[in-house]
Formats: structure tokens, sequence, C-alpha cells
């Protein structure tokens, strides 16, 4: 991308400006007249209409990336850089999304998991496993959405929901599950402003559609400790918390939990 | 100092009396940016590239070499500085490698001092470095990686050796690059990283062209 270049056609260079600059329009002077008004457009769509632009965003995003998340994925890798090693981990999944995930949330009903309830798909599992540690639920509040396959409220298809919605007016105070380190702080087009908290034994939380996450990156939480507040960024009809408990690579039920 | 031509003056009239030339594909390549990346994202990246130009533009006025001017344009920023082919193999390499030494000794520096802090985005330019860093020393033309790979095999076997080194791990890398690009398109869905590599693969294409016919 970037370069000390040598020059060895430096005076064919300057002579080529010079009749650039002397032509009234050249072609150079056109493309440049032109991609800087693509250029001044966006910018003042994005300010004028900023959701139809977040929306377009979303959609080229989807397309070029899936729904990848840059903001995390540069924050991951700036923690991977002070050492802690998980954080590429983060980086990846903010980029790619979360590989076993999105492959079965395509192929959900052919893959059966015998063991547990027939139809949950391979490492979404009903089976109340206890952690070795203290915790207490994120938020009080009734349960909108449970663990399980639904028709999703926005798109209408039938997909496998991996948490609980849990409903909260706006801004009310969203604590940690229990002691652990804060993950991933990042927005997402599906999961709106999100954050994870990493707790012993391989143990993993997530916190979705935040108005506002307090909590920052890498930092220790408390069991109980504010994380965030309560919203409905991203693909949200109404203010509410989505939230997941990860053992592994399995999605438990947090309603067991809670 | 064998090349020196007197250059005494400050950074700032070496580098703005000559100018900054911004090209048309500079604004698409911004414009594309903030389209699909939050405008934070961009902001760390732009950063990030500057502090990479500065390092290199420090190690050339280092050698009192005189900078023409500085032209971004679609694939980034090129520094012209004509008097830079009268560097040894040596110089030319600081000079190349000043860029990413910045970006890889910004990146720890920045994340240590925002974890401490607690500066998510401290975080974010920390990584927006690291990324930049690691990106320009891939050994592929024309990035730092493959010119330092140049001088390096040049100032041993010779130029010729150089040359032949450069282009063929370009190629090859390049097209690894490609290969997982494409593989992360099927298996992902996600486009963006083929369309990457394609952009450095298209330069190896057209350097194999341009030797097959002189």
């Amino acid at each position: 991308m970037k370069r000390a270049r040598r020059s060895v056609r430096r005076v064919g260079a300057a002579v080529g400006r010079r009749t650039a600059e002397t032509r009234s329009l050249s072609g150079i002077e056109v493309k440049a007249i032109l991609s800087g008004a693509v250029f001044v457009a966006l910018v003042g769509l994005k300010l004028l209409l900023p959701d139809t632009m977040a929306g377009v965003r979303g959609a080229v995003g989807r397309w070029l990336v899936r729904d990848a998340d840059f903001v995390s994925a540069f924050s991951a890798v700036g923690r991977a850089v002070s050492g802690e090693a998980r954080a590429l981990e983060d980086a990846y999944v903010a980029v790619f999304g979360e590989e076993e995930r999105e492959a079965r949330e395509v192929t959900g009903e052919a893959e059966v998991e015998l063991p547990d309830a027939p139809d949950y798909p391979e490492h979404a599992t009903a089976e109340r496993r206890e952690p070795g540690f203290a915790y207490a639920p994120p938020l009080q509040g009734v349960v909108t959405s449970a663990f399980g396959w639904r028709t999703h409220p926005g798109t209408g298809a039938e997909a496998f929901h991996y948490g609980v919605d849990i409903a909260a007016d706006e801004g009310a105070d969203i604590a940690a599950f229990a002691d652990g380190t804060v993950g991933v702080v990042g927005e997402s087009v599906e999961l709106g402003r999100y954050l994870t908290v990493h707790h012993a034994d391989g143990y993993l939380t997530l916190y979705a559609h935040c108005s506002r996450v307090t909590a920052s990156s890498g930092s220790e939480v408390k069991r109980g400790d504010k994380l965030a507040e309560v919203g409905q960024t991203g693909n949200a009809t109404g203010p509410h918390l989505h939230f997941e408990v990860r053992h592994g690579e399995d999605w438990l039920d947090p309603q067991h939990y809670l | 100092m064998k090349y020196g031509t007197g250059r005494t003056g400050s950074i700032r009239s070496t580098i703005f009396e000559r100018g900054i030339h911004v090209g048309a594909g500079f604004w698409l390549l911004l414009a594309a940016a903030l389209t699909v990346s939050p405008a934070a994202v961009t902001l760390a990246v732009l950063l990030a590239a500057a502090a990479h130009e500065g390092g290199h533009l420090l190690a050339l006025r280092r050698f009192g070499v005189p900078v023409e001017s500085v032209r971004l344009g679609a694939m980034g920023a090129v520094i012209r500085a004509p008097g830079a082919n009268r560097l040894s193999y040596g110089r030319e390499l600081w000079v190349t490698l000043a860029g990413p030494a910045v970006n890889l000794l910004c990146a720890p520096t920045l994340a240590a001092i925002s974890s401490r802090r607690g500066w998510d985005w401290g975080l974010l330019f920390a990584g927006a470095h690291a990324v930049l860093g690691v990106y320009n020393l891939l050994p592929i033309a024309p990035l730092d990686g493959a010119r330092a790979l140049y001088l390096m095999v040049a100032c041993v076997f010779g130029p010729t050796a150089g040359e032949r080194a450069s282009r063929g791990v370009s190629l090859t890398a390049a097209l690894a690059l490609t290969a997982l690009g494409a593989c992360l398109a099927l298996r992902r869905g996600a486009v963006l990283f083929l369309f990457a590599a394609l952009g450095l693969l298209l330069p190896q294409i057209r350097l194999a062209e341009t030797e097959r016919s002189v």
C-alpha cells in the first residue's frame, strides 16, 4: 500500500502534470471531480440520513464481510498486542462471526444431537450444568423469548435462538453474571452494542442490544458489577437484553441460571 | 556523507513546499471505507497510515533525501523521492522498514497504555497500527515487505537476483492469499478478503506482462 518509490520517470511525470493543468478538463480532472462528488454525496447522506446509511452499511458490510465488526476486531488485535493471547480469537469472531453457529443456522434442521432435546442444533444443549462459581441474573425482567427454535420477530424466518430475551426499560442497569474479564466490547448490525465476559472454567456470557456499554474490554469485573444499560440497538424490536451463556463450545439455556 | 546534498530544511518545508497530492482514487477509497466501516475505524487506520508514512519520511530525511511529493491514491500513499535510488541497499532498507517499524512500535505502546487506563479507543488505534504494520510487511510488491526482501537479496546476490526473488515470492504469496480469500468467500460468504487479495495479485500479473514484453 505504501512505499518509498524510486522515480525513474521523474521528468516525464512533471511534464505530464503540467499538461494536465493546462488542459481545461482532462481525463484526470474529470475523474477527480467525479470521485470527489461521490465522496461528498456519501458523507452528506451519512450526515442527513444516518439510519438509511447505517442500513446501507449493514447491507454492504454483510455482503462484503458478513456482519464483520471492525471496531471490535481492531480493538481485539490491540488487546492481543498488549499480551492477551485470547483476544486474537475475539478478533477472528468479530470479523468472521462464529463459524459453527452460522453453519448450523443454515443446516440447523439436518443436524440433530441425540442426547439433548432432539431438535436442538449441535452445541446447543438443554442440559443443566452447574458452574463452580457464584452467579446472579444480569437483569430482573420478563423473559419475552426463550432459548430454542423460534420465528424471528424481524425476518419471520425460523431460526434457533441461542439466548434469552429479557425485557426491561431502556437504560436499566445490566449486571455481570459472575466474576470475570470483559472480552469483546463491540457493535454489530445484528447484536447492536454488545459485550462478552469470560468467566472461570470456560464459561462465557454475552449481553446484546445495549444502549450503552460502560465496562471496557480487558477489565476485571465482579458479579453484579454494572456492565451496560438496556437498549434496542441492532436488530431489536424493543428495549431488551439478549443474554447468552456459553460453556466451551456449547450454548446453555440461560433460563437455568436466572 | 556520500549522499549529502545539503538538505537542511525541516520536514515541513521538505514535504509541504512540494505538496501533498490527493488523487481521485483516495477519495473513493475513503468513501468506500466510510461506507463499510464505522468512522472510528477509518480514522484509526488513517492515523496509523500517517504514522507509517511519517516513519518513511523521517528515515528519508535522516539520510538527506529530498522528498518531492506525497501522493495519496487508491492504493494508499506513495512518496516520491527521486534521490532515494542513490541510497545504499542498507540505507534504503532502513527507509523501507522505518514505516512498519513505527506501526509495530506504536501498537504495543498504545495497547499497554490503553489497557492500563481502560481506553477502548486506544486499543482500537493500537489494533490498527498492528494490522497495518503486519500487512505492509507482507512480501508482496508494492508492499514494504517485498521491497525489503529485494534489498536484502540484492545486497548479497546482486540486483538481478533481488528482482527475481522479489517477483517470485510476491507472486507466490499473492496467489496463496487469493486462495485463502476464495476459501473464506466460499465458506463464510465474505468477499472483501478475496477483493483485497485480488488487488494484490493484479500488480504481479502486470509486472510479469511488462517483463515478457521487454
